[in-house]
């Protein structure tokens, strides 16, 4: 039985402890972690920040979900008025360099170069050294095919090596006999139009390093007018909205409106879990053209932002860190069906089948795989443009001034001199 | 403690600090007299202000911090908007900003023709595409709106069953966000929406009929008994012919005449709009009390006999495979335009139908009484009274909405996005884009953008404000 002076002593010692953890948990470091939630990657960070905080009960991370639109044109703009979050899930990876806390004092430097060496440049900007973000996913660009309509139009798929002229002939068929609302979709984004554009020809670089269109890029621009011209590929996506919009095509997909998707690696997982039992699906080794079969590289990075408060500043590079090393990696790539940008997991193969993949999600990351091997002896100005500071100049400029050309408000040739003038003013 | 914090604590402490002490020192307060002293203490202000001011200066006084407050927060930022436009680089802080004069002006009129926007630069071409895009929104959507909504203030002003009801119906859309008018009409006119599920069934409905035996010689009976009706009650209206029943006798003469394609026997094509114009004029002579307007509509029903007869109607409904329209987003048709149109004008008819309400029942009923007695027909009344005395109201309404529909933005955002392409895009969103949605933010040239509308906008409330003075002048 307690006497008065022990209960007075609880007493004392449970306000004391409540006092601490209220005092500790004020000072907790408080984080917003940023993330585009497209592809249901939010719940697997929130899974990975609340162990975290188990493991670091003084830091505190908010999840924040948006949408792929706030990441493209919000972020940069909320960083410039310093009302950024702390952590965020990037796309533009040298676009967004000036913010980027470098992490090269929170984590094992030299690991770090030597499992993501291949990608830390891309956030670099052309600057020399700095640790600035973990490649959350190396994604490669490459089309979806729907197997149920090909074989209900009775069309064989094009062997690996065709070309786009080829596929094109094979998805206007299909949509001949299934009746489906077009043949094919590429999402509206100058990043995936770069790949095929490559494949005849665009070399996008001048020889001082510069970004430019020529007429590799023209040649495959001429076929995207007369594919939407025709009714090959839908109103609904390049023409239908205004200015840079990035707009994808996964409801057509998903819905069995057209058979063939321009998409990526990073939508396999999205179409896995929307397409279910619907119909059959693959990924297929990406159309070529005369230059070679061009896919484009690239990925999304967990990245901390300057905010000018050294602790939190800390804290965020410090759990950047931790989500960096090989076990958080593996089991982060693997979760999330993303090809690892981890040398070693790259050598090592993860088993997505035992983190829920199906087969055709496996098949599909194999072949994504392949096309970006391929993309790199054939298209090596893939990996340049990727790790170049004005890559979404470029994006954009292609996806606005294309566009225009498509609603019939200027010529090809107008097209060019606008992107042209656009990247002597914005990308130089 | 903020900046702001520390100002109000320090005005409230010289308010009752200040104040207590004035109050006290001026005048002799006992314990019943509390009430009276926070009363007076309350008042401290104003009376401060008169004792330093005078009785002419106190209204200045009291209206100082309200000034104060519209300057720092209206006049501020517009003045430094001024001096955004003339700044470069891409920082917000107004100070990183290197100054460049009048370069973000001289990119947007740097065009070889202005009134061809491709012709300018990147810049150019985006502001004047905007521009004129929203200027022809303009010279279309109000004088539709300005229409629409004194139709429907005439209607809901007689003395109809569940008049409250349709006004309240007409206003409803106006208390609506934008965002949910949007979201409201994508359904509609999603390519798997409403409206075409709506079409396509019919046409399948049609189609499927269409093909029966026999269709056609029940659709031509079908449509010479409506034509019988209608005629006879066109030609045996209370007071000679009627009108209303004259507009429905012409929509089916422009129907019967677009099927029928009587222009196509001397290859010719337009018979549409033949059709339509034959229709308007006979309309006209009806609601005009021409005397032969009996005539022609006798005449107009032999001609619409004779092309029933000559109609295939197992072929004119025969719409076989039903392909959805794109509404919003099929390039080069009209139909994005035409809706964004629409839209607008449903959602913002019931604000200036109201105000139109409002000058219709300031119309004495003693006029159109006095009318009545003198035999005079609706449509007369209509011209002779209401209008010129509902002008005034109609002339704040067409000023109005002329402003508004200049200021287009969140509508068209969230329905079209400014396509397909450009169609739909308006200065406004040019100068979000440009501001807010670009990887390369360039707050300086939104800034001229937004100094060249508010000129434009600028130029229509003078206009509001003459046309005002001028209506009270007469």
């Amino acid at each position: 039985m307690l006497t008065r002076r022990g209960a007075l002593r609880a007493v004392v010692a449970g306000s004391v402890s409540a006092l601490a953890l209220t005092a500790g948990a004020a000072q907790a470091v408080e984080l917003d972690l940023m993330i585009s939630d497209v592809d249901g990657k939010a719940a697997i960070i929130q899974e990975f920040a609340e162990r975290y905080q188990e493991q670091n009960p003084d830091v505190q991370i908010t999840l924040n979900a948006v949408g792929y639109n706030v990441i493209r044109e919000q972020l940069p703009i909320q960083l410039e008025a310093g009302t950024g979050p702390d952590l965020s899930f990037v796309t533009n990876l040298g676009g967004m360099h000036p913010y980027y806390v470098d992490l090269s004092p929170y984590v094992d430097a030299e690991a770090w170069e030597a499992a993501y060496g291949a990608v830390l440049p891309w956030y670099r900007a052309g600057n020399e050294g700095g640790i600035y973000g973990f490649h959350t996913e190396m994604t490669v660009t490459g089309p979806y095919v729907n197997l149920t309509m090909f074989e209900e139009a009775g069309v064989d798929l094009p062997e690996p090596g065709s070309t786009w002229e080829d596929w094109a002939e094979a998805t206007q068929a299909v949509m001949d006999e299934t009746g489906s609302y077009a043949g094919m979709v590429m999402d509206r984004s100058g990043h995936r139009f770069a790949g095929p554009a490559m494949s005849y020809g665009a070399k996008y670089f001048d020889d001082e390093g510069h970004l430019i269109v020529d007429e590799g890029f023209k040649a495959f621009a001429q076929m995207m007018l007369d594919w939407h011209e025709s009714g090959l590929m839908p109103a609904d996506i390049w023409p239908a909205a205004s200015g840079a919009k990035y707009t994808n095509g996964n409801e057509l997909f998903f819905n069995q409106e057209v058979p063939f998707y321009m998409s990526g690696s990073w939508n396999t997982s999205n179409v896995q879990s929307n397409v279910g039992d619907a119909f059959d699906w693959q990924v297929v080794p990406v159309p070529c053209g005369p230059d070679g079969c061009g896919v484009m590289p690239g990925g999304a990075g967990l990245v901390a932002f300057k905010s000018g408060d050294a602790e939190k500043e800390a804290a965020a590079a410090a759990f950047v860190g931790w989500m960096g090393e090989e076990e958080q990696a593996r089991e982060w790539y693997a979760r999330t069906f993303a090809i690892p940008a981890h040398a070693g997991l790259q050598k090592e193969g993860l088993d997505y089948e035992a983190a829920g993949a199906t087969e055709a999600v496996a098949n599909a990351l194999q072949a994504f795989t392949g096309m970006a091997s391929a993309a790199a002896e054939q298209t090596p100005q893939a990996y340049d443009l990727q790790g170049s500071q004005f890559g979404f100049v470029m994006y954009n400029a292609t996806v606005q001034y294309l566009s225009a050309a498509m609603n019939g408000e200027l010529s090809l040739d107008e097209a060019m001199a606008k992107i042209s003038e656009e990247l002597e003013t914005n990308a130089r | 403690m903020t900046p702001a914090g520390l100002a109000l604590t320090i005005l409230g402490l010289a308010w009752v600090v200040g104040g207590s002490a004035w109050l006290l020192s001026h005048r002799s307060y006992t314990l019943r007299h509390v009430p009276r002293f926070f009363a007076d203490l309350l008042g401290f202000p104003v009376e401060l202000s008169q004792s330093l001011f005078g009785r002419i200066g106190v209204p200045y006084a009291l209206l100082l911090p309200n000034m104060l407050i519209f300057g720092f927060f209206t006049f501020l930022p517009m003045i430094l908007n001024v001096y955004v436009s003339m700044t470069g680089g891409s920082s917000i802080a107004l100070f990183d900003r290197p100054f460049v004069g009048l370069e973000k002006y001289r990119d947007i009129f740097e065009c070889a023709n202005i009134l061809i926007p491709k012709t300018c630069s990147n810049a150019g071409y985006n502001f004047w595409t905007g521009m004129f895009n929203t200027l022809w929104f303009v010279v279309i959507q109000v004088p539709v709106m300005v229409v629409v909504a004194l139709l429907t203030a005439l209607v809901v002003n007689r003395n109809i069953r569940g008049r409250g009801f349709w006004r309240a119906m007409f206003f409803y859309p106006v208390m609506l966000s934008p965002v949910v008018i949007a979201n409201i009409w994508n359904w509609v006119l999603h390519r798997k929406g409403a409206l075409n599920a709506a079409i396509g069934g019919t046409q399948d409905t049609l189609t499927g009929l269409a093909g029966l035996s026999g269709f056609d010689i029940a659709a031509t009976v079908l449509f010479g008994i409506v034509l019988m009706v209608v005629s006879e009650r066109t030609l045996r209206g209370e007071r000679g012919l009627s009108t209303p029943w004259a507009s429905v006798f012409c929509g089916i003469f422009a129907l019967l005449t677009a099927w029928a394609q009587p222009l196509s026997l001397a290859g010719l094509p337009g018979s549409g709009w033949l059709g339509l114009a034959l229709a308007a004029a006979l309309l006209w002579l009806v609601a005009s009390e021409r005397a032969i307007a009996r005539a022609a509509v006798i005449a107009f029903g032999i001609a619409a006999v004779l092309m029933l007869l000559s109609i295939q109607f197992d072929a004119v409904f025969d719409f076989g495979r039903h392909r959805p329209v794109n509404w919003l987003v099929t390039p080069n048709t009209g139909w994005p335009f035409f809706w964004l149109v629409f839209v607008f004008c449903w959602s913002h008819m019931g604000f200036y139908m109201l105000i139109l309400l409002a000058g219709l029942q300031a119309i004495p009923a003693d006029l159109y009484e006095a009318a009545k007695m003198d035999a005079t027909k609706p449509f007369r009344a209509f011209r002779r009274i209401t209008l010129p005395l509902v002008m005034p109201t109609l002339t704040v309404v067409l000023v109005l909405s002329l402003i508004r529909s200049f200021q287009i933005f969140d509508e068209v955002y969230l329905l079209t996005g400014g396509g397909p392409g450009r169609e739909t895009f308006m200065v406004v969103q040019n100068i979000y884009e440009v501001a807010f949605s670009s990887n390369h933010p360039d707050y300086g040239q939104a800034a001229a953008g937004s100094i060249l509308m508010a000129v434009v906008i600028a130029v229509f409330t003078f206009f509001q404000l003459w046309m005002t003075r001028r209506q009270s002048d007469l």
